[in-house]
């Protein structure tokens, strides 16, 4: 498999995708932002989860001091990869913000997926409905990958700094 | 004044990525790579990990640094 985003340097990143990979990117960063958009929701709510679980007063306490600072945040980092959607290279600062829009659409689509740890894709039927929202999954799973080892600087399978 | 100390917990999910997860700690709390892979490790596999502890002020802080990164962390006194 051709590796799409790789270091080039000290704070440079060859960001190799096709066309239609590009248009994809944006199309999703439209959808997730139209979706953070409306408020919360059950397709969102693992973007937000809650701090404390067993005490409603201090998560209430919290949600006050955070406010839409996440929010904010996450709207930030799809406007990075809207604006450079046709970026050959990127520096830390947008490879970092790709990172964070990528991840929040894969947590959007697994919800909605209901991917679990036992989810077997191969006995899946053909027919399923699941089918494209997994390829997509499947997709953004590689993206991921690859801008973990492209920032962190080193390959999990040989564990080289 | 409750001066208790708290922890703050990472619980696993079945959609972060493990890379992504170990990444995450290495880079938020400086933890060097085989710290993070175990935290990471165990979170998998045991289903939560305490991935630091301190004062309400530095959980709260290290527990929306997380939910920032798309982890699932809450925090709790330290038991």
């Amino acid at each position: 498999m051709l590796t799409r985003i790789v270091r080039l340097g000290d704070d440079r990143f060859a960001i190799d995708l096709d066309d239609d990979e590009r248009a994809l990117l944006v199309r999703l960063v439209d959808s997730l932002r139209d979706m953070l958009l409306e408020g919360p929701s059950d397709a969102t709510r693992r973007l937000f989860p809650p701090a404390h679980a067993n005490d409603a007063k201090l998560e209430a306490e919290y949600r006050e001091l955070v406010g839409d600072t996440i929010l904010e945040k996450r709207l930030a980092d799809l406007d990075v990869v809207e604006a450079s959607a046709s970026a050959t290279e990127l520096d830390e600062a947008a490879l970092t913000a790709w990172l964070g829009a990528i991840n929040s659409m894969r947590l959007v689509l697994g919800t909605n997926l209901d991917i679990s740890e036992d989810l077997d894709v191969g006995a899946l039927t053909d027919d399923d409905p699941r089918l494209p929202g997994l390829a997509l999954y499947q997709l953004l799973t590689e993206y991921l990958g690859e801008i973990v080892d492209a920032l962190a600087g080193w390959d999990p399978r040989r564990r080289l700094l | 004044m409750d001066d208790r100390p708290w922890v703050v917990i990472v619980w696993n999910d079945p959609i972060n990525l493990m890379g992504y997860v170990t990444f995450v700690l290495q880079k938020l709390f400086g933890y060097a790579y085989e710290h993070a892979e175990k935290l990471m490790l165990d979170v998998h596999h045991k289903g939560r990990a305490v991935v630091s502890n301190g004062t309400r002020e530095k959980a709260e802080l290290d527990v929306f640094r997380l939910h920032e990164h798309g982890l699932w962390a809450t925090m709790q006194h330290d038991a």
